[in-house]
């Protein structure tokens, strides 16, 4: 008898024992962070350097890719927005043009609007980072050699136009001050030669500078509107995929206890060490000496926000080798990213869509960028509202700090159906009723998708002022 | 006392045509009236080596702009069907308009219309030379040239 209950209490004793270790080992594995690799072994390898392990998963260089390339083969042009399967086919080809005239450490030569536009009009590929980015961030991102004394880089146009030894010139366009430069390279203009006639489909799209509409308003005439030369007007309405709206109500309950932690984790937090709080209107809180992160839904999606504790600490990124600003937003990025992927939000991309330079950077030192979502490229926005708002809104202190993190949550997912999208000029038409303005200067204009009330979802225009950081969306 | 009257009046003709000249002359690229601005072609008279052309301008909104070109057989402008549609376009709130043509080679007349929603009609002409060799063909053989003018 003694013996029987001797060999049972020892099973339940190597039970317990198993027990506690399978749940130590549970709970000790759901603490790593599988978002950089997808195995222990690649989570080992990435942070110690072995077996060829960087130790630095950065990916600047797609966090600058171009918003868009425009190709000019005689006096015809194709355009090519990121996120397409023709722009990921060109896009190392015209990398590989960048970083060609590494070399060259000379300053540009300042040139005019007139030359540009006429380098634009002709045999030439055009790429606009579709916003404005300081030099050494651009440079340490894609690796290329901007010279110095272009502060700011916007736009960038590759051309063999004026060399007559078909050697590769670049022009350069500093939107923030509004100037122009030209590099003579000692590079072959070869490569964007090749491009230009490998690739198929060019149409007549005119340059508002073609078509006169970016000179001063004409007195008593229409809507008191000019154009930047370089916008390309689309005369003719067009198609593209439509999209279909994911709402992902109460995103935090989706989320199992590991993935939960990891996300933690991106702001120094753990489930561990955070208490958990829910009020009466559903917001789930976690609070801890670091910072306190929000879920909540606003009726349109549900959100995820991040605030410091004590603002002079926040999110440390650890990046010596890069340049403020670029360690900042590549760190910012980062954590945008690993979002969509906790919730499998796989057919979004993110574009950074505010300017990275200097003048984001307020009295205090401390910087705000923003992210768009977007799908083929294109950026999704909601459209209860004339103005856009930003998918994913970063506040860092003056040490380069995260110390506000807001991020929507909610997928977009490809249909075989399309959505119309109106000739550019009606759009240009309608911004009146959207810019309360008397004269306007139009910067930009490009395609958006719209998420509307009843969550459909439709193809607008979206447009951007100078000297005005809004982006405007233009209903039909 | 007539004589005098005679001097200031042939005066005041002189006067008159001069300063009719200098308008011209301060502004000769100016296509257009009081209706409507033309921004491309930017003079009455120009040249291109673009078979696919955008005339393009401003206007006041609510007025519909037509483009008509000249056939010489019929001794009349025809209102222009550019890939099926009408030539025939109503300015909106911008008053921005742009018209897609197809050039015939040497030169197009073509007449612009505009019909107010006052029912005010105006009309203005220009000329569009449609150069069929480009600057790539000027640096060919004057053989090729040929062949490209055979062609």
């Amino acid at each position: 008898m003694n013996k029987k209950t001797e060999i049972v209490k020892s099973i339940i004793l190597t039970l317990l024992v198993a027990m506690s270790v399978v749940l130590f080992a549970n709970t000790w594995v759901s603490q790593w962070d599988y978002s950089e690799g997808g195995s222990i072994l690649s989570i080992i390898t990435s942070k110690t350097g072995l077996f060829g392990g960087s130790g630095n998963s950065d990916d600047s260089t797609d966090i600058f890719t171009p918003a868009t390339v425009m190709l000019t083969s005689g006096a015809k042009r194709i355009i090519v927005d990121k996120g397409t399967e023709k722009f990921s086919s060109m896009y190392g080809d015209i990398l590989s043009v960048f970083l060609s005239y590494n070399d060259v450490s000379e300053n540009a030569e300042e040139t005019t609007e007139e030359q540009w536009y006429y380098q634009q009009k002709n045999h030439s590929i055009y790429v606009d980072f579709g916003i404005n980015i300081k030099r050494e961030v651009l440079n340490y991102a894609l690796g290329c050699a901007v010279p110095d004394n272009v502060k700011t880089v916007s736009s960038v146009v590759f051309t063999t136009n004026g060399s007559a030894t078909n050697k590769l010139v670049v022009y350069y366009y500093n939107g923030l001050e509004n100037k122009y430069y030209m590099q003579a390279t000692s590079e072959s203009a070869e490569p964007i030669e090749k491009l230009l006639s490998n690739v198929k489909g060019y149409e007549n799209i005119p340059l508002a500078v073609e078509l006169g509409f970016n000179t001063s308003p004409e007195e008593g005439f229409g809507g008191q509107i000019t154009i930047n030369g370089s916008v390309p007007i689309i005369l003719e309405s067009g198609e593209a995929p439509k999209p279909l709206y994911k709402n992902i109500k109460n995103a935090v309950t989706t989320l199992d206890n590991r993935a939960l932690n990891k996300m933690l984790k991106c702001f120094g937090m753990s489930v561990s060490s955070a208490n958990r709080y829910a009020d009466k209107n559903g917001t789930a809180m976690y609070i801890d000496t670091e910072g306190t992160i929000k879920f909540y839904d606003d009726g349109k999606s549900s959100i995820i926000e991040y605030e410091a504790a004590n603002m002079a600490r926040g999110v440390e990124f650890e990046n010596e080798s890069a340049p403020a600003l670029g360690s900042m937003v590549s760190g910012g990025y980062d954590i945008a990213n690993k979002m969509c992927g906790y919730f499998d939000l796989n057919d979004i991309c993110l574009n950074v869509s505010s300017d990275i330079t200097d003048n984001m950077v307020n009295e205090n030192g401390e910087f705000a960028f923003y992210i768009d979502y977007c799908t083929e490229g294109i950026p999704v926005y909601f459209c209860d509202n004339n103005k856009a708002e930003h998918s994913v809104e970063l506040k860092f202190n003056s040490k380069g700090n995260l110390v506000y993190f807001k991020q929507r949550i909610f997928n977009v997912l490809p249909t075989d159906s399309k959505n119309e999208f109106p000739a550019v000029i009606e759009a240009i038409d309608n911004v009146h009723s959207v810019v309360n303005k008397d004269i306007i200067k139009i910067k930009k204009i490009f395609r958006g998708f719209c998420i509307n009330k009843d969550e459909s979802i439709s193809g607008i225009w979206c447009v951007k002022l100078e000297d005005d950081e809004t982006v405007y969306l233009v209903k039909n | 006392m007539k004589k005098a009257l005679k001097v200031m009046v042939l005066f005041s003709l002189v006067l008159s045509i001069f300063s009719s000249f200098n308008v011209l002359a301060a502004d000769p690229g100016m296509v257009g009236n009081s209706v409507i601005k033309i921004k491309k072609p930017e003079t009455y008279t120009s040249t291109t080596t673009q078979k696919e052309y955008y005339i393009s301008g401003i206007t006041k909104s609510g007025v519909a702009v037509s483009v008509y070109r000249f056939n010489p057989y019929t001794n009349s402008f025809n209102l222009l069907y550019v890939d099926g549609k009408a030539a025939v376009q109503t300015a909106g709130a911008s008053g921005l308009i742009a018209q897609k043509v197809y050039l015939t080679d040497g030169n197009n007349r073509i007449r612009i219309r505009t019909d107010s929603p006052d029912g005010k009609i105006t009309l203005l002409e220009v000329n569009i030379t449609l150069n069929v060799l480009s600057l790539n063909d000027i640096q060919k053989s004057p053989i090729d040239i040929r062949k490209a003018i055979e062609a």
